[in-house]
C-alpha cells in the first residue's frame, strides 16, 4: 500500500528522494500501478516526477529530446506539428489504446527495458542516447540496457530524457504482430529504416522485438549490407541471417518456433511493402 | 405498430453513460467488513487440514469462516449436488479455485493479507486434465465415472444413410474454453439485517437461483431471503449459477457476523474460478447425396465440464439438439457426454453448448460444398428447414420458418456472386494476402424448451402511478443487452403513455414470483409477454372505468403517443390516469406468462425440443496475413429471422456484439494452463477484441416470420447472435487459406 508520496520540483530534490526513500518514480502510472496492483513491485513511496521543471520535447541541431513526463500523444502530436521523424507515428500508434497514450511515457518504456517495449525498439532504430540526471551521465540507448528489466542506473539517478537522431529520406516499416490491434504486447515486432541510392543500400537499420532478452539490433550486419543491390534474395539473405540472431522464448503469447518463423517473414514482408507491392494495403 | 420496432432512445443508457448506475461495487453499508476467498491452488488432492490461527491474528479479522461455519447444505449443483461450498477436511479438492476458507475482515486489504495466512495441508492427487486422459477413467475426479452424463437422438437407421451415400465425410474438430469477460466482475454485497431478513445485492442473471441456493446453504427460508439484483455489467450466461457461489460467500459470513459484508472478485478470481465455454471433442460421420442432401448425421461430441457438473447436463441438452444444424436430416444417431477433469467448471455462455457442434456441422457442410462442387450457399439452401419439415429430433415444424429467406436475404445484400468474384481475383493478384468467404446457417431453440419446462413461466408487475408514470418490475434481468428498453415499449405500445415516462425497476424477490432465469434468449418472449399481459390488464381496467364514466362504447377510446382519446375528446395520460386514481380503478397488475406444454421422449432424443426456433445466416469475409498468420474479419453480412424486431437498436447491438464476441471465439481467445492452473487470468494475456479489431461493416437484416406466442410475434435474439459467426469465420478462413480448419480457437501458428 502506498503510504508515502512525494512532488519534487527539482533535479537534485527527486535524486534526493530516490537515494533516501528508495520509491518507484511514478509518471504516467500505465506500468507502475499494473505492477503495484500485480505485486510484482512491492513499495510504500512513489515520487512523482510530474512536478519536475524540466525541458519541453524540442528539436536540437538533428536531434530530437524527448524529456521525462512527455506522453506518447505529445510526442505524436509534436511530431506531426514540427514534421519530424514522422516514422515514429506508425510506432507510436500502435502502443496500447488512446488511454495509455495520455499517460504513458517514452521515457518510463525505456526505464522498464522490456525486450517487449515498443518505444525501446524506436530508440534503437533512432540511435537514441539517454540523458541521466543529476550525473548528466549520456550513453547510447544500447549500452543504458543491459538485459530484461536491467539498466544501467545508479540509486540516485534517474532518466531525465532521450535524444533520437533525426532521419530524413528513409523508408520505413514497422510491424508489431500480435493476436489483436491494440491493447496488446507484441509477439514479435519490427522495425526497418532503410536510405537507398540508385536501387542500393546507402543505409539501413534493423531493430526486432520480442525475440530475444533484448532488442534484436545487429550493426555488424547492417554495416556488411550498405553498398548492396536491393532485391528479393537480398532481404531473404536478411531474413535468414537475422532468424540466426535472434534467440526467442516461449511464453504465454506464442512459442519460440513461431517467433523465429516471424523473424524470417516480417523481414520478407517489409521487402513486399516498401519495394513489390504486392501486398496491396 | 406506435412504437414496436422503432429505433428508440433506450431507457438506461444515460445513468450508465454517466456512471450514475448502481453496480454490486457501488453498494456501501454502515459497519460493512470486505471478504476475501482462501482457494485450494491444487488441481487435485485430498485436504487432510486447515489452520486458520495465523489469520486470527491479524488485527481487524473479524471471521474465518470454514465448512464448520455452514449452517445449511454445503453443496451446489443443478442437476446433482457434487460441488462443495467450502471443502470439507476429508474431502477432495478437484480444482484450483475450489474455496477452503471465507474472511471477513474490515479493509479489503486485511482481508486480503488474512487469506495468505491460512495454510492448509493437502495431499496432492494425480490430475486429470485432458478429455482424452479422462476417458481412460483410470484416475476419478467426481462421481462413480468421469463420463458424468450421456444425451443422444436416435431416429431413423443411421447404417443405411451410409449405404446409400455418395459422399461420407468423416471428420474430427476440437474448439476451447472462452471466458465471458463480462465488464463488470462476480460480486455481492451480503446484509443479514436485526429483523433476520437476509438482503443480497448482486451481480447477477437469474435472482431465483441465487435465492434457492442461499437458502440451501443458510437453512433459512425463503420469505426471509431478499434477492435484489444490482445493475449487472455483462452476464452471457456467466452470471446464470455463479452468482449463487459468489453471493453465498458474503451471506455466509453476514449471518456469522451480523454485519453487511461485500465480496467483489478481481478479474484474475473471476477467471480462475468461475464458469467457462466448455471445451469440446467432436467426431462427425455425415453421409450426402451427390446433389448435396444429406441423408444422416452420426455424431460423438465430449465436453469438458471441469470438476463439477453444475449446468453442464442441461448444456448438453442443447448439443444434443443442435447436433445436426439447421437442416433435415432422415437419420441421426447423436452422441454427447459430459466428462469430468480436474479444471474450472464450465457452464452458461451465449449459445449454451451449441456452438461447439454448429462449428462442426458448418465446416462439415463446406467441406461437402467443395467435395461434390456445390457454393456453400447452394448446399445450405438445399438442406435447410421449412414450415413442415422436421428437425433432427422429429420436431415438426408448422409456422414461423425463416431460415430460407435469412440465406437469401445474405445472399441479396452481400452481392454474393460479386463478391466471389472480387475476392478470386484478389487472391490471383496477392501473395502473401489471402480473402475468405465463408457462410453459416444456424438455429436456435428459443428458451429452456423440453430441457427444462419447470423454469419456463415468468412474472410481471406494471404499476401506473396517479400523475400517469409507470413503473415496471420483471422477474428477468438487464445485465446490458436492453431488456428494460424492450420491457417499456411492450408496455408503451399497449398503453399509448410515452417511453421517458416508462421506468424498469432492478428484481426482488421477495416481490416478484419465480420467473425462471435470464438465460436462453427467452426475456423478449417470457417477460415481455408477462409484460403485455399486466399492461392489458391495466387497460381493460381503464377502458371500463372510462367507457362508464363518459358514457362512450368501449371501441371508442384509444390510447398513443402519450395521449387517451375518448370519442373526439384528446386526454393526456396524466389526466386519465389521475381521474382513474381518484375513482379507485385498479392500476396495477401482476402478468404471468408460461408456455404450452411440450412433448420429448429424452430417452431417444426424440420430440418437441423448444418452442420455436431463430433462424440465422452469415457470410463473412476475412483476410489472412500468410507471412504472420494473424486473421482479421473485414466485413459480415447477417440475418437473423426473430419473428419480430420490438427494440430495433437493440436488436442491431445484440448482432453486432454477437458477431465479434464469436470472432474473439473463433481467432483469438484462448485460456492456457499450467497443470490445471490457468495462466491467462487477465486481459492482457487472455485476448478479447478491441473496437481495432471489430470489421468496419456487419451489415444486419432481420425476417420476421411471426410467432404466434410470441409477443407481438417475437421470439429471441441473445444466443443465435454470437452462433451465427464463429462457423462463419472458420469457414471464410478455410475458404482464404484453401485448407479445413478443425479446430477453434484458430491459432496464428496454426496458419504460417
Amino acid at each position: 500500500m502506498i503510504k508515502n508520496y512525494f512532488r519534487p520540483k527539482t533535479i537534485d530534490e527527486l535524486s534526493e528522494l530516490k537515494l533516501k526513500t528508495k520509491g518507484y518514480l511514478f509518471s504516467g502510472g500505465t506500468d507502475l500501478f499494473v505492477k503495484l496492483r500485480a505485486g510484482t513491485i512491492d513499495t510504500d513511496t512513489v515520487i512523482d516526477t510530474k512536478y519536475l521543471n524540466s525541458r519541453k520535447i524540442e528539436i536540437t541541431g538533428n536531434k530530437l529530446f524527448i524529456p521525462i513526463n512527455a506522453t506518447y500523444s505529445e510526442l505524436r502530436m509534436f511530431i506531426k506539428q514540427n514534421n519530424v521523424n514522422n516514422m515514429l507515428e506508425n510506432i507510436v500508434k500502435t502502443i496500447g489504446s488512446p488511454m495509455i497514450r495520455n499517460r504513458g511515457t517514452p521515457v518510463g518504456n525505456i526505464s522498464n527495458a522490456s525486450p517487449a517495449g515498443d518505444f525501446v525498439l524506436a530508440s534503437y532504430l533512432f540511435n537514441a542516447q539517454v540523458i541521466i540526471e543529476p550525473t548528466s551521465r549520456k550513453l547510447p540507448v544500447k549500452n543504458f540496457i543491459k538485459g530484461p528489466g536491467k539498466i544501467d542506473l545508479r540509486e540516485n539517478e534517474f532518466v531525465y530524457g532521450i535524444e533520437l537522431e533525426i532521419l530524413n529520406d528513409y523508408k520505413f516499416y514497422f510491424e508489431k504482430v500480435g493476436r489483436r490491434n491494440a491493447m496488446i504486447i507484441s509477439i514479435a515486432s519490427l522495425g526497418l529504416l532503410l536510405k537507398e541510392k540508385d536501387n542500393k543500400i546507402k543505409d539501413i537499420r534493423i531493430a526486432f522485438g520480442s525475440v530475444a532478452p533484448y532488442i534484436l539490433r545487429d550493426e555488424n550486419l547492417e554495416k556488411s549490407l550498405i553498398g548492396e543491390t536491393i532485391n528479393e534474395e537480398l532481404f531473404k539473405h536478411i531474413a535468414i541471417e537475422y532468424q540466426k540472431l535472434s534467440s526467442p522464448i516461449t511464453d504465454v503469447r506464442a512459442t519460440k518456433e513461431y517467433r523465429k518463423s516471424l523473424v524470417h517473414n516480417l523481414v520478407i514482408k517489409a521487402y513486399n511493402n516498401l519495394f513489390e507491392k504486392v501486398v496491396k494495403e | 405498430m406506435k412504437i414496436i420496432g422503432k429505433k428508440v432512445k433506450r431507457i438506461d443508457g444515460f445513468q450508465k453513460a454517466e456512471g450514475s448506475a448502481k453496480y454490486a461495487s457501488d453498494y456501501y453499508f454502515h459497519n460493512m467488513l470486505y471478504a476475501s476467498v482462501v482457494y485450494a491452488n491444487v488441481p487435485h488432492g485430498i485436504l487432510k487440514n486447515i489452520d486458520v490461527s495465523k489469520a486470527y491474528e491479524l488485527p481487524g479479522v473479524v471471521y474465518v469462516a470454514t465448512y464448520k461455519d455452514v449452517p445449511g447444505i454445503n453443496k451446489f449443483g443443478h442437476v446433482i449436488k457434487d460441488m462443495n461450498f467450502l471443502v470439507p477436511i476429508g474431502d477432495k479438492v478437484r480444482f484450483e479455485g475450489d474455496v477452503i476458507a471465507l474472511i471477513a475482515a474490515e479493509s479489503k486489504e486485511i482481508a486480503e493479507k488474512a487469506a495468505k495466512l491460512v495454510s492448509c495441508e493437502i495431499e496432492e492427487l494425480p490430475p486429470v486434465l485432458t478429455i482424452d486422459e479422462a476417458l481412460k477413467d483410470e484416475i476419478i475426479v467426481n462421481g462413480d465415472s468421469n463420463i458424468g452424463f450421456h444425451r443422444k437422438i436416435r431416429k431413423g437407421h443411421i447404417e443405411d444413410a451410409f449405404k446409400d451415400a455418395d459422399l461420407v465425410l468423416e471428420m474430427n474438430f476440437e474448439t476451447g474454453y472462452q471466458e465471458h469477460a463480462y465488464l463488470e466482475p462476480q460480486g455481492a454485497v451480503a446484509y443479514y439485517t436485526p429483523d433476520n431478513v437476509m438482503e443480497i445485492y448482486v451481480s447477477a442473471q437469474c435472482p431465483f437461483y441465487v435465492h434457492e441456493d442461499v437458502a440451501n446453504i443458510l437453512g433459512l427460508p425463503l420469505n426471509k431471503i431478499n434477492v435484489i439484483q444490482t445493475e449487472t455489467g455483462g452476464g452471457f450466461g456467466g452470471k446464470e449459477d455463479v452468482p449463487s457461489y459468489v453471493a453465498a460467500k458474503p451471506a455466509l459470513l453476514s449471518y456469522l457476523t451480523k454485519r453487511p459484508v461485500k465480496l467483489i472478485y478481481t478479474r484474475e478470481m473471476d477467471i480462475k474460478e468461475t464458469s467457462k465455454r466448455h471445451p469440446s471433442k467432436s467426431y462427425f460421420k455425415v453421409a450426402f447425396k451427390k446433389d448435396g442432401t444429406i441423408l444422416g448425421v452420426k455424431s460423438k461430441t465430449y465436453l469438458d465440464m471441469g470438476a463439477y457438473s453444475t449446468l453442464s447436463p442441461i448444456v448438453m441438452y442443447r448439443t444434443t439438439v443442435h447436433s445436426c444444424g439447421t437442416y433435415k436430416v432422415p437419420h441421426v444417431f447423436v452422441d454427447v457426454y459430459g466428462v469430468y477433469t480436474n479444471k474450472v467448471p464450465c457452464g452458461a455462455f451465449r449459445g449454451f453448448g451449441s456452438p461447439q457442434v454448429l462449428f462442426a456441422i458448418e465446416s462439415v457442410m463446406d467441406e461437402a460444398a467443395k467435395r461434390l462442387n456445390i457454393d456453400p450457399y447452394e448446399i445450405r439452401l438445399k438442406n435447410t428447414l421449412d414450415v413442415g419439415d422436421e428437425t433432427a429430433t422429429g420436431h415438426k415444424l408448422t409456422s414461423s420458418v425463416g431460415a430460407k429467406k435469412t440465406l437469401k436475404k445474405v445472399y441479396e445484400i452481400s452481392n454474393y456472386p460479386k463478391l466471389k468474384d472480387y475476392v478470386k481475383k484478389y487472391n490471383e493478384t496477392n501473395k502473401f494476402k489471402k480473402l475468405g468467404l465463408g457462410w453459416s446457417h444456424i438455429f436456435y431453440g428459443v428458451s429452456l424448451g423440453s430441457g427444462g419446462q419447470h423454469l419456463d413461466g415468468a412474472s410481471a408487475e406494471v404499476l401506473i402511478q396517479p400523475d400517469g408514470t409507470i413503473n415496471i418490475m420483471i422477474g428477468n434481468t438487464e445485465m446490458g443487452q436492453g431488456a428494460k428498453t424492450t420491457m417499456a415499449i411492450i408496455a408503451s405500445e399497449i398503453l399509448g403513455q410515452k417511453l421517458d415516462k416508462i421506468s424498469v425497476l432492478q428484481p426482488q424477490t421477495l416481490v416478484l414470483q419465480d420467473s425462471g432465469p435470464t438465460v436462453a434468449s427467452r426475456t423478449t418472449i417470457f417477460s415481455g409477454n408477462a409484460v403485455r399481459i399486466a399492461a392489458k390488464k391495466i387497460k381493460e381496467n381503464i377502458i371500463g372505468f372510462l367507457s362508464n364514466y363518459f358514457g362512450v362504447g368501449k371501441n371508442e377510446i384509444s390510447f398513443s403517443d402519450g395521449n387517451v382519446l375518448v370519442r373526439d375528446k384528446i386526454f393526456t395520460f396524466e389526466e386519465i390516469t389521475e381521474l382513474c386514481n381518484k375513482n379507485n380503478v385498479k392500476l396495477s397488475e401482476i402478468g404471468w406468462y408460461k408456455t404450452p406444454k411440450l412433448h420429448f421422449d429424452h430417452e431417444k432424443g426424440i420430440g418437441e425440443a423448444y418452442i420455436t426456433y431463430t433462424f440465422s445466416t452469415q457470410l463473412s469475409l476475412v483476410e489472412v496475413d500468410i507471412l504472420t498468420g494473424k486473421i482479421s474479419l473485414k466485413e459480415a453480412w447477417v440475418c437473423h429471422d426473430i419473428g419480430k424486431v420490438i427494440n430495433y437498436d437493440g436488436a442491431i447491438g445484440q448482432v453486432h456484439g454477437g458477431v465479434v464476441q464469436g470472432m474473439g471465439y473463433a481467432i483469438m481467445e484462448e485460456i492456457k494452463q499450467d497443470n490445471g492452473k490457468i495462466l491467462t487470468d487477465n486481459f492482457n494475456n487472455y485476448i478479447i477484441p478491441t473496437i481495432k479489431d471489430a470489421p468496419q461493416n456487419i451489415h444486419v437484416e432481420f425476417v420476421e416470420e411471426e410467432f404466434s406466442e410470441g409477443p407481438f410475434g417475437a421470439k429471441g435474439l441473445g444466443e443465435p447472435s454470437l452462433m451465427s459467426s464463429p462457423p462463419s469465420i472458420a469457414n471464410a478462413v478455410s475458404n482464404a487459406i484453401n485448407k479445413r480448419i478443425s479446430k477453434i480457437p484458430i491459432s496464428m501458428e496454426d496458419i504460417i
